[in-house]
């Protein structure tokens, strides 16, 4: 899945969990955003690759 | 009942085809392993395709020839006491092509490969495909018992560099028995290029990497970094992610792993053509 022009690999991303994976990223994409703003795209990228967002809404 | 032998005999036909056949010039060989042959169709972009197959399946292109030798394949005959000549065989052939210039890249694999057998295709310029015929439905390779090259890698007074590849024909005789072609409606020359060896090193900054040709050390990042970036699902092993930016491939690792390029195969379905990977030089941590 390419998000704001990073190719994450969704096999090997649903592997890890959500802290591992923004800890992972947050240094490595998007240097020219704030840590904040980056954690807070590495965990939406996380919830949309692995379904938890869909799943939530879906609770709802 | 004891066994039994049949006298195998051999007509001598000496008619010609309906359509008479001028050979061109040479202008590609392509290796195939040994015991491979290029199948029995053909088609624009087969050819291409199967030169990143995986071993061993692939095939091996070398271009583009600008001139042919031909060294021994010459009957040998000989004489007891006062009886007249009769044939004893025909000497081993070498068939040595000279290439338009010389390639370094080419020259170290076919070095390397030396000790190895490979059948062989040629392809002339009116595409015809010539080998040999193996009694199946497949124009099958000559097989050769080795293939090596002869390299000036310098200019002289008045020759630029150059280099020629010479392949040795495992048996000579059985090659002009069976000597057969296929003629191919297309012209597959452009498709017939090799593969490069290229190393993934990584930059001083951690997780940044760069791809750079083995031989002579080409940094081909800006060639391949989009197509690899936007591809890395099905063309990077060992990752999380990728993304390519001012000629640098950013790649976070997967957990205990070192990212590395996949087969050429894969990197094909990718639209990434003529590289394959050799080796992954991480940074030295400390």
């Amino acid at each position: 899945m390419i998000i704001e022009g990073v190719t994450f690999i969704e096999p090997a991303v649903k592997q890890m969990s959500k802290e591992e994976f923004i800890e992972a990223h947050k240094d490595a994409f998007w240097k020219d955003r704030k840590p904040s703003e980056r954690e807070k795209l590495l965990s939406d990228a996380y919830d949309a690759i692995t379904g938890k967002r869909e799943s939530k809404k879906a609770k709802k | 009942m004891r066994n039994i032998r049949t006298c195998e005999g051999v007509t001598l036909e000496t008619g010609v085809s309906a359509c008479p056949i001028d050979f061109g010039h040479i202008k590609a060989i392509i290796l195939v392993e040994h015991g491979k042959t290029l199948g029995t169709t053909f088609s624009p972009g087969d050819f291409e395709q199967k030169c990143h197959a995986d071993v061993p399946n692939r095939i091996y292109p070398i271009k583009t020839v600008v001139e042919y030798a031909k060294s021994g394949g010459e009957p040998q005959v000989g004489n007891i006491g006062y009886g007249g000549n009769g044939v004893t065989g025909i000497s081993a052939q070498t068939d040595t092509f000279t290439l338009d210039k010389f390639y370094d890249n080419l020259a170290a694999s076919i070095t390397k490969n030396m000790n190895k057998k490979f059948d062989a295709y040629y392809l002339d310029d009116n595409n015809m495909l010539i080998g040999v015929n193996n009694g199946g439905d497949a124009l099958g390779g000559i097989p050769m018992s080795t293939v090596y090259c002869t390299v000036v890698p310098h200019p002289t007074s008045s020759a630029k560099a150059s280099m020629t590849v010479s392949l040795c024909l495992e048996d000579a005789r059985k090659a002009i028995e069976n000597f057969d072609y296929v003629q191919l409606d297309f012209n597959p020359i452009d498709e017939l290029n090799g593969l490069v060896e290229v190393d993934m090193i990584e930059t001083s900054t951690p997780g940044d990497w760069i791809l750079v040709e083995h031989n002579g050390g080409m940094d081909v990042t800006d060639r391949y970094g989009t197509l690899i970036a936007t591809g890395a699902t099905s063309v990077l092993n060992g990752a999380t992610a990728c993304t390519y930016s001012n000629g640098k491939l950013t790649i976070t690792a997967a957990q205990g792993s070192t990212p590395s390029l996949k087969g050429a195969s894969a990197l094909y379905a990718a639209d990434i053509v003529g590289i394959e990977l050799n080796k992954v030089w991480k940074r030295a941590t400390t």
